[in-house]
């Protein structure tokens, strides 16, 4: 199968691999311009519950411009028992959020300027600030906080070193997704 | 410097003496420049005079003048204007270059100076702590009075240093219904993790609150080591309460200062000053000295206790180390607090001018002042001509191609040189380098639109890109294609020269594995030379982002800008030799034979110029 037709491109730019498996995806909020390869599964249909007279909009994942999800990634909405009642809670991805191959993101919030490796796991509730780099392997323990400016390894990960203040600029995704 | 290929930019501060105020002094400037018009002291470039200039007390006085006539006889082996390629090339392989060797993405640049600045030549002021866990800010009055530790609810596990949770330790008997809204304690600290809870431990620690942990670890835990350190904390407060009136507003201090680190302050009592006859009181720095006791019946203890629980219930030495107990066993470890981070403004060492300011709110990323040397110097980039190529097995005698695109941030167009020496430098086994373009254009960093409005030039077209892979030998067909020794591709502000490199055959022996002489980096002396608008109202930067008005007419001064800095290109790691490929000569290029290039200072002196350099 030729490149141009693996994928779907939305109106807002996204483009969507015809072979990945994206479920419950009117609760899904691509900003655009994101690039979602094949094998990746994104779990839109793991929302919070609701009760039945709320008729609030559920987004379960938000997705904002320029990320990219390499192949057999997968993002789920966090889950976790509170007040005796299990349920899911929303994750949002920033700008120019990369997720390497056939890693696993469970994060609460990941922030804008973020690239993850591949093989990467990413625990539940975690909260990823801007301009984080994640290297290839780490496993990010559950409701860590990786703050601006760290790039992260081991597991679990530690910050093993600061960024420097170019880090925008380094894992800024715009000529990505032109490549593709 | 593992994953090929990488490019690092020397800084400048590498060399032996101050950077802002040298000048290249192999290559005459014109003589009518004006010597006010930046703070670095252009020489006094006496006609005739040797073009030779040294500072003398280098690295000591930066205001130090410079002198062409007499110092003439202070010419170092460095600095002798030789045709010699080897002694004056940068050499990556130098032990000391390393440590100047940095990816343009670290790099900032001081727009006073002109001058790339590296991490090793800023210096770091606190803007403000924080914890990195809980984005909360710290006062530095809380930092001196409480330590570099979270004092909030942050704690690491001390198993395997994840963050850890409250949890009830009961959780099956909260209440699923109504007042489950305030979990029933007590509580553990939970590490998600590894599962290691505080309940692990002998004995156990359990929190009435799940919140203020700080203070109740404080009391579960009175460690005899936080005793001991309020004791010898106490005991050097009072001693430098004592010093304190010694050292403050005393013209004998320093002598006296100097009397304690050379030792004869320690223990006897400092008579620095008083040997002199100062007639000052003695100071009497007294150390606690309590060694560390071991107590052999303890000791026993814990080797009978490692022999029950076996080495699992021991701890590791990262364990052991990063608590100030430094317990044996996994039961003795206690939390850890989360440690804080600061964010940090930078300044220039050589004009204290300020290169980064971060906001002060610890979750914004910005910065109020951000001069990063990526917005200030064109930045290289390299890429396979040929895909089969692999960085980590170079075949040798084979000509590889690659494909060096420069890139140009400033808002004028660059006239760029690229120099490389014809054989790597430093090696037994040099490498074989031809860059087949050396001297070209590259066009401003205007808008977008701007490019699209303009008749493009007649550059090569870009749809060409990878040409197919030549076999190795038949360079003839190769040679003749025009692109190859012309600008190879050139679009709105970067332009792509091919540079060829032919490995030689580096046996593998330990020797040459201990030096890694099959990695392959070549030095690549970049100049650029660009006509920038001259800002008056700044009468000491001039801008060194000239500003985007650049096309306005005759009423606005121009100059000629020049600089000049090396890099190092990480192009691979030479492989073992492959049947079939002999060695040859290199792909003769067409234009200029590179590594002697006519304009080159061929100096390391040339890399002691201040990175921009005007002349009017």
């Amino acid at each position: 199968m030729s490149q141009k037709s693996e994928y779907i491109q939305t109106e807002t730019g996204n483009k969507v691999s015809r072979k990945s498996l994206i479920i419950g995806s009117q609760n899904i909020i691509l900003g655009g311009k994101t690039i979602i390869q094949a094998d990746c599964c994104i779990r839109g249909d793991l929302r919070r519950l609701v009760p039945q007279n709320q008729n609030a909009a559920a987004v379960a994942i938000a997705v904002g411009r320029y990320c990219f999800l390499s192949k057999g990634c997968l993002l789920r909405p966090p889950s976790k028992t509170y007040r005796g009642q299990f349920s899911y809670y929303p994750m949002k991805l920033g700008d120019h959020v990369f997720v390497g191959e056939a890693s696993v993101v469970e994060a609460a919030v990941i922030g804008s300027y973020v690239s993850i490796g591949k093989n990467c796991v990413i625990g539940k509730f975690s909260i990823i600030k801007d301009c984080v780099r994640i290297e290839d392997g780490t496993v990010i323990a559950p409701n860590s906080v990786i703050p601006s400016f760290s790039s992260v390894e081991g597991h679990p990960g530690v910050v093993v070193e600061e960024l420097p203040e170019t880090a925008a600029e380094m894992l800024e995704l715009k000529e990505l997704y032109k490549s593709i | 410097m593992s994953s090929f290929p990488y490019i690092h930019i020397s800084c400048p501060c590498n060399e032996d003496r101050p950077q802002t105020l040298t000048i290249d002094s192999a290559r005459p400037i014109s003589p009518s420049k004006s010597p006010s018009k930046y703070n670095f002291n252009f020489p006094p470039d006496a006609p005739g005079s040797p073009t030779k200039k040294r500072t003398l007390l280098a690295g000591f006085n930066p205001s130090v003048s410079f002198d062409s006539g007499n110092l003439g006889l202070d010419l170092d082996d460095d600095d002798e204007l030789t045709d010699e390629d080897d002694e004056n090339n940068f050499d990556p392989r130098n032990p000391r270059s390393a440590f100047s060797l940095f990816p343009i993405e670290n790099l900032l640049y001081c727009e006073d100076c002109h001058q790339i600045r590296c991490p090793r030549c800023v210096q770091d002021e606190i803007v403000c702590w924080y914890c990195p866990s809980c984005l909360f800010e710290v006062p530095s009055s809380t930092v001196k009075s409480d330590g570099n530790r979270c004092t909030r609810n942050c704690y690491l596990c001390p198993v395997c240093t994840a963050l850890l949770a409250v949890i009830p330790v009961n959780p099956s008997s909260g209440h699923p219904n109504a007042h489950s809204d305030h979990p029933a304690g007590p509580f553990n600290l939970f590490c998600s993790h590894c599962h290691w809870t505080t309940s692990d431990l002998s004995p156990p620690i359990q929190l009435e609150k799940p919140t203020s942990i700080s203070a109740q670890l404080s009391k579960l835990t009175p460690s005899s080591r936080d005793a001991e350190f309020i004791r010898l904390k106490q005991h050097y407060a009072q001693q430098l309460g004592n010093a304190q009136e010694d050292f403050t507003n005393s013209p004998a201090a320093l002598t006296r200062l100097m009397g304690l680190y050379t030792g004869l302050g320690s223990g006897t009592g400092g008579h620095g000053g008083g040997r002199k006859g100062r007639g000052v009181k003695k100071l009497e720095m007294k150390e606690v000295d309590r060694p560390r006791e071991i107590n052999e019946e303890q000791e026993l203890e814990i080797v009978e206790r490692m022999a029950i629980e076996g080495l699992d219930a021991t701890t590791n030495a990262r364990q052991r180390l990063s608590q100030p107990h430094e317990p044996r066993f996994l039961s003795e470890l206690t939390p850890t607090a989360v440690l804080l981070r600061t964010k940090r403004s930078k300044r220039c060492r050589a004009c204290r001018h300020i290169l980064v300011k971060p906001e002060s709110k610890v979750q914004t990323t910005r910065f109020r002042i951000r001069l990063v040397a990526l917005n200030y110097i064109p930045s290289l980039t390299i890429k396979r001509l040929d895909s089969s190529i692999t960085w980590n097995n170079l075949v040798p005698h084979k000509t590889h191609r690659f494909l060096l695109t420069v890139t140009n941030p400033l808002f004028d167009p660059i006239s760029v040189s690229l120099l490389t020496p014809r054989k790597t430098p430093g090696t037994a086994f040099a490498s074989k380098v031809t860059i087949l373009c050396p001297e070209f254009e590259v066009g401003a960093n205007t808008d977008v639109w701007d490019d699209a409005l303009m008749s493009t030039k007649p550059a090569a077209p870009a749809s060409s890109g990878i040409s197919t892979p030549p076999v190795a030998g038949s360079f003839t067909s190769f040679s003749k294609d025009p692109k190859m020794s012309t600008v190879y591709e050139q679009k709105r502000n970067y332009t792509s020269v091919v540079i060829e490199v032919v490995p030689p055959e580096i046996p593998d022996t330990r020797e040459t594995r201990i030096r890694d002489e099959r990695l392959l980096e070549i030095p690549i002396y970049v100049r650029v030379e660009f006509e920038a608008e001259v800002d008056r109202d700044d009468e000491e930067g001039g801008g060194g982002k000239p500003s985007h008005s650049g096309a306005s007419g005759g009423a606005v001064q121009r100059e000629r800008v020049e600089y000049s800095y090396w890099c190092v290109v990480g192009v691979g790691r030479v492989g073992d030799p492959v049947e079939g490929v002999v060695a040859s000569e290199p792909n003769t290029p067409v234009r200029t034979p590179v590594g002697t290039p006519v304009k080159a200072p061929r100096t390391p002196a040339a890399m002691r110029t201040p990175l921009r350099q005007v002349r009017s």
